[in-house]
């Protein structure tokens, strides 16, 4: 560590890392900071215990381990410290500035997504497929149509029996109507 | 539900003692504690099992001569009713779901705040956001009353209409917000991917501050979606086999979500480098793809008073040459009326060992047993989301998996009860798979059960239903 000629006591040493004493104590204990030039109630702190020192509280609001932070801290020169301290400031800005993104904002984006023009559809996921699957509908996936856009499918529920139901497309519908409806004359205590 | 049943639930509202509701103000405390499978690893790398458990207790005020601080009101409910009109809810589950949302706003006061949305594949706002006064009670009662079924179901654009109503312009530290989500078709329309789903819900959780509960009505819907959609957004899946557990559940979970204690709490885990984790219990890791991570979190829920959730993770570790020792830390972080709080740095410690001495070292009876529930729900949930596949090859993977699972679990489950009726759940459950005898209504069911034991949920159904 080079010498420097500030000389900071530990008070102010931890204000302008906008941290605790105690912390700074902690940190020096468990040899993430080297101790001060001189013992004693007069003991200096140098611009290099600060500069590491907002090292550390960086890594630390980043959360990486105490052990990385040891490693990180006993391997690195004084003038990579200065080069990491400037690229964990850069990094914190730019999480600064995703975390601003309001609630309202964040929803907003996901619906602008789903509302905007989709996706073609994704591979349908295998739903379960019940044993009365004869009478269901298609597995219903969104229609595409010519420009990629996805299209609502909407569909009729007819009831044909005490439960057993037609589900149809609605476009479908007129087609089959002679069909239907000779299904619904169809006695209804056939199995 | 009749007349009679709404003035039931409200004279229960009204008087309930169990489960306690919380003052707005009082102070909670999160413990956690670490169990570790084994401390020693072999030189050649290990896997091992760690199960954290996390509960929430309502600290007792101190014992003083001061008069007691007057008892604040309970933390008001934000809700959001996401209402499916869609074709096949049209006669008794469509009127049913609306009575259910009528006394469900009944048991409101002022203090709360509501918003119901329906949807087929339309979505409309039946009420936006607003404090629930008697007024606004009688306009939702009536604009409900004119609901009929129609069309097809577009569940994921609804559900973020509704997560849209409840976001505010900041994230509240203390409020209670959820978006409850009532369905008995597949989603049809939109967005229908699982994945996609579940990874906005835990976002719309952690962004918005907005949980998200499913409730799945029936035999149709996909629990398959429904599960994982619920799980990620820090709620809860609930199965309905019928109407009368429509009305049990939407009013348990709502006297539930009064009883929170400890709100959006999650548990934090740091590990070394060179070590993988995987949860294993029903939890949403949002970073699960990215297993090395060096510190990770898992949203473990709103907890009430003296509620224990337990989570196991399977921890992988490398070869001895990479280090000589590793240590893993995880405490837990909550929220309560006075902001957020992380709990004290737990410890497990393994150091690498002998293969003769690893295999001599013994094994905690109980951590082993949540080990082996967990392995086992996990076990059953993908066999049965093979098994929905109604694909052959699909109903082999499931049984082979279910086989491999047995296996490990018989290594360690001695004569331990709970160990060994998983073990023959497993087992009826190949044989059901194989014999392709597996219903929609058993999948369901088993899939809700599963839900409930590994994620310590509760069941607020009270009738017996027809699970077959």
């Amino acid at each position: 560590m080079h010498s420097n000629d500030r000389s900071l006591t530990i008070e102010e040493l931890a204000e302008q890392a906008q941290t605790s004493v105690r912390t700074v104590r902690y940190y020096i204990t468990e040899n993430l900071l080297p101790g001060p030039g001189s013992r004693g109630k007069g003991a200096a702190y140098t611009e290099e215990h600060l500069q590491r020192l907002r090292l550390i509280r960086r890594l630390s609001e980043r959360r990486a381990p105490l052990a990385e932070i040891r490693e990180v801290m006993a391997r690195v020169t004084d003038d990579e410290v200065r080069a990491l301290l400037a690229e964990e400031d850069a990094r914190a800005q730019t999480l600064d500035a995703t975390q601003a993104v309001s609630p309202k904002a964040y929803i907003a984006a996901l619906l602008d997504q789903a509302r905007g023009p989709q996706t073609p559809p994704r591979k349908p996921r295998p739903a379960y497929a019940p044993p009365t699957a004869a009478f269901r509908p298609p597995p219903a996936t969104p229609t595409t149509s010519a420009g990629g856009a996805t299209q609502a499918s909407a569909w009729r529920r007819v009831e044909l029996a005490p439960g057993v139901e037609l589900h149809i497309e609605e476009e479908a519908e007129q087609r089959y109507r002679s069909f239907i409806e000779r299904l619904l004359q169809t006695p209804r205590d056939e199995p | 539900m009749s007349e009679n049943d709404a003035q039931r639930d409200a004279n229960q509202s009204n008087q309930s003692s169990e489960p306690q509701q919380p003052s707005a103000a009082q102070r909670v405390s999160v413990t956690l504690t670490a169990r570790q499978e084994k401390s020693l690893l072999r030189p050649t790398g290990s896997r091992r099992h760690a199960v954290f458990g996390v509960r929430a207790e309502r600290e007792q005020p101190p014992q003083t001569d001061q008069p007691a601080e007057p008892t604040k009101p309970r933390r008001p409910l934000t809700l959001a009713l996401t209402l499916d009109r869609s074709g096949s809810m049209s006669g008794a589950p469509l009127r049913m779901a609306k009575q259910v949302a009528i006394t469900l706003m009944d048991g409101l006061t002022e203090q709360d705040e509501l918003a119901v949305v329906i949807f087929d594949d339309k979505i409309e706002t039946l009420q936006e956001l607003t404090a629930v006064t008697p007024e606004v009670k009688r306009q939702t009662r009536r604009a409900l009353e004119q609901i009929e079924a129609r069309g097809s179901t577009a569940l994921h654009e609804a559900w973020l209409t509704s997560c849209n109503m409840l976001a505010g312009d900041h994230l509240p530290e203390d409020r209670l917000a959820r978006c409850y989500l009532l369905t008995d078709g597949q989603a049809n329309v939109g967005e229908t991917d699982v994945e996609t789903i579940a990874t906005q819900a835990a976002g719309v959780r952690e962004h918005v501050g907005v949980g998200t509960s499913a409730f799945g009505l029936g035999d149709d819907y996909n629990e398959h979606l429904l599960g994982p959609w619920a799980v990620a957004g820090g709620g809860q899946f609930h199965d309905l086999r019928n109407l009368a557990d429509l009305a049990d559940t939407f009013l348990g979970e709502r006297d539930e979500l009064r009883a929170v204690v400890a709100l959006r709490t999650r548990l934090e885990v740091e590990m070394a480098q060179g070590m993988s984790a995987e949860v294993i219990s029903a939890y949403w890791r949002a970073d699960s793809a990215n297993s090395r991570a060096l510190r990770w979190r898992l949203d473990i829920g709103d907890l009430i008073h003296g509620e224990e959730r337990n989570v196991v993770v399977r921890f992988r570790f490398p070869k001895e040459d990479k280090a000589y020792a590793y240590t893993v830390r995880a405490r837990a972080v909550w929220v309560d009326s006075y902001g957020e709080h992380s709990g004290p740095w737990q410890e497990i410690a393994y150091t690498y060992g002998s293969n003769d001495a690893c295999d001599d070292e013994p094994r905690d009876l109980e951590t082993m047993r949540a080990i082996g529930l967990a392995h086992a729900d996990r076990t059953r949930r993908r066999a049965l989301e093979l098994a929905a596949h109604r694909e052959p090859q699909d109903n082999e993977r499931a049984q082979r998996l279910i086989e491999q699972t047995v296996a490990r679990i018989s290594d360690y489950a001695h004569d331990d009860p709970a160990l060994l009726t998983a073990i023959r759940e497993l087992q009826e459950l190949a044989e059901t798979i194989k014999e392709q005898r597996l219903t929609s209504r058993m999948s369901k069911a088993t899939y809700f059960a599963l839900q409930t034991r590994s994620r310590g949920q509760r069941d607020h159904r009270t009738t017996g239903g027809d699970d077959k």
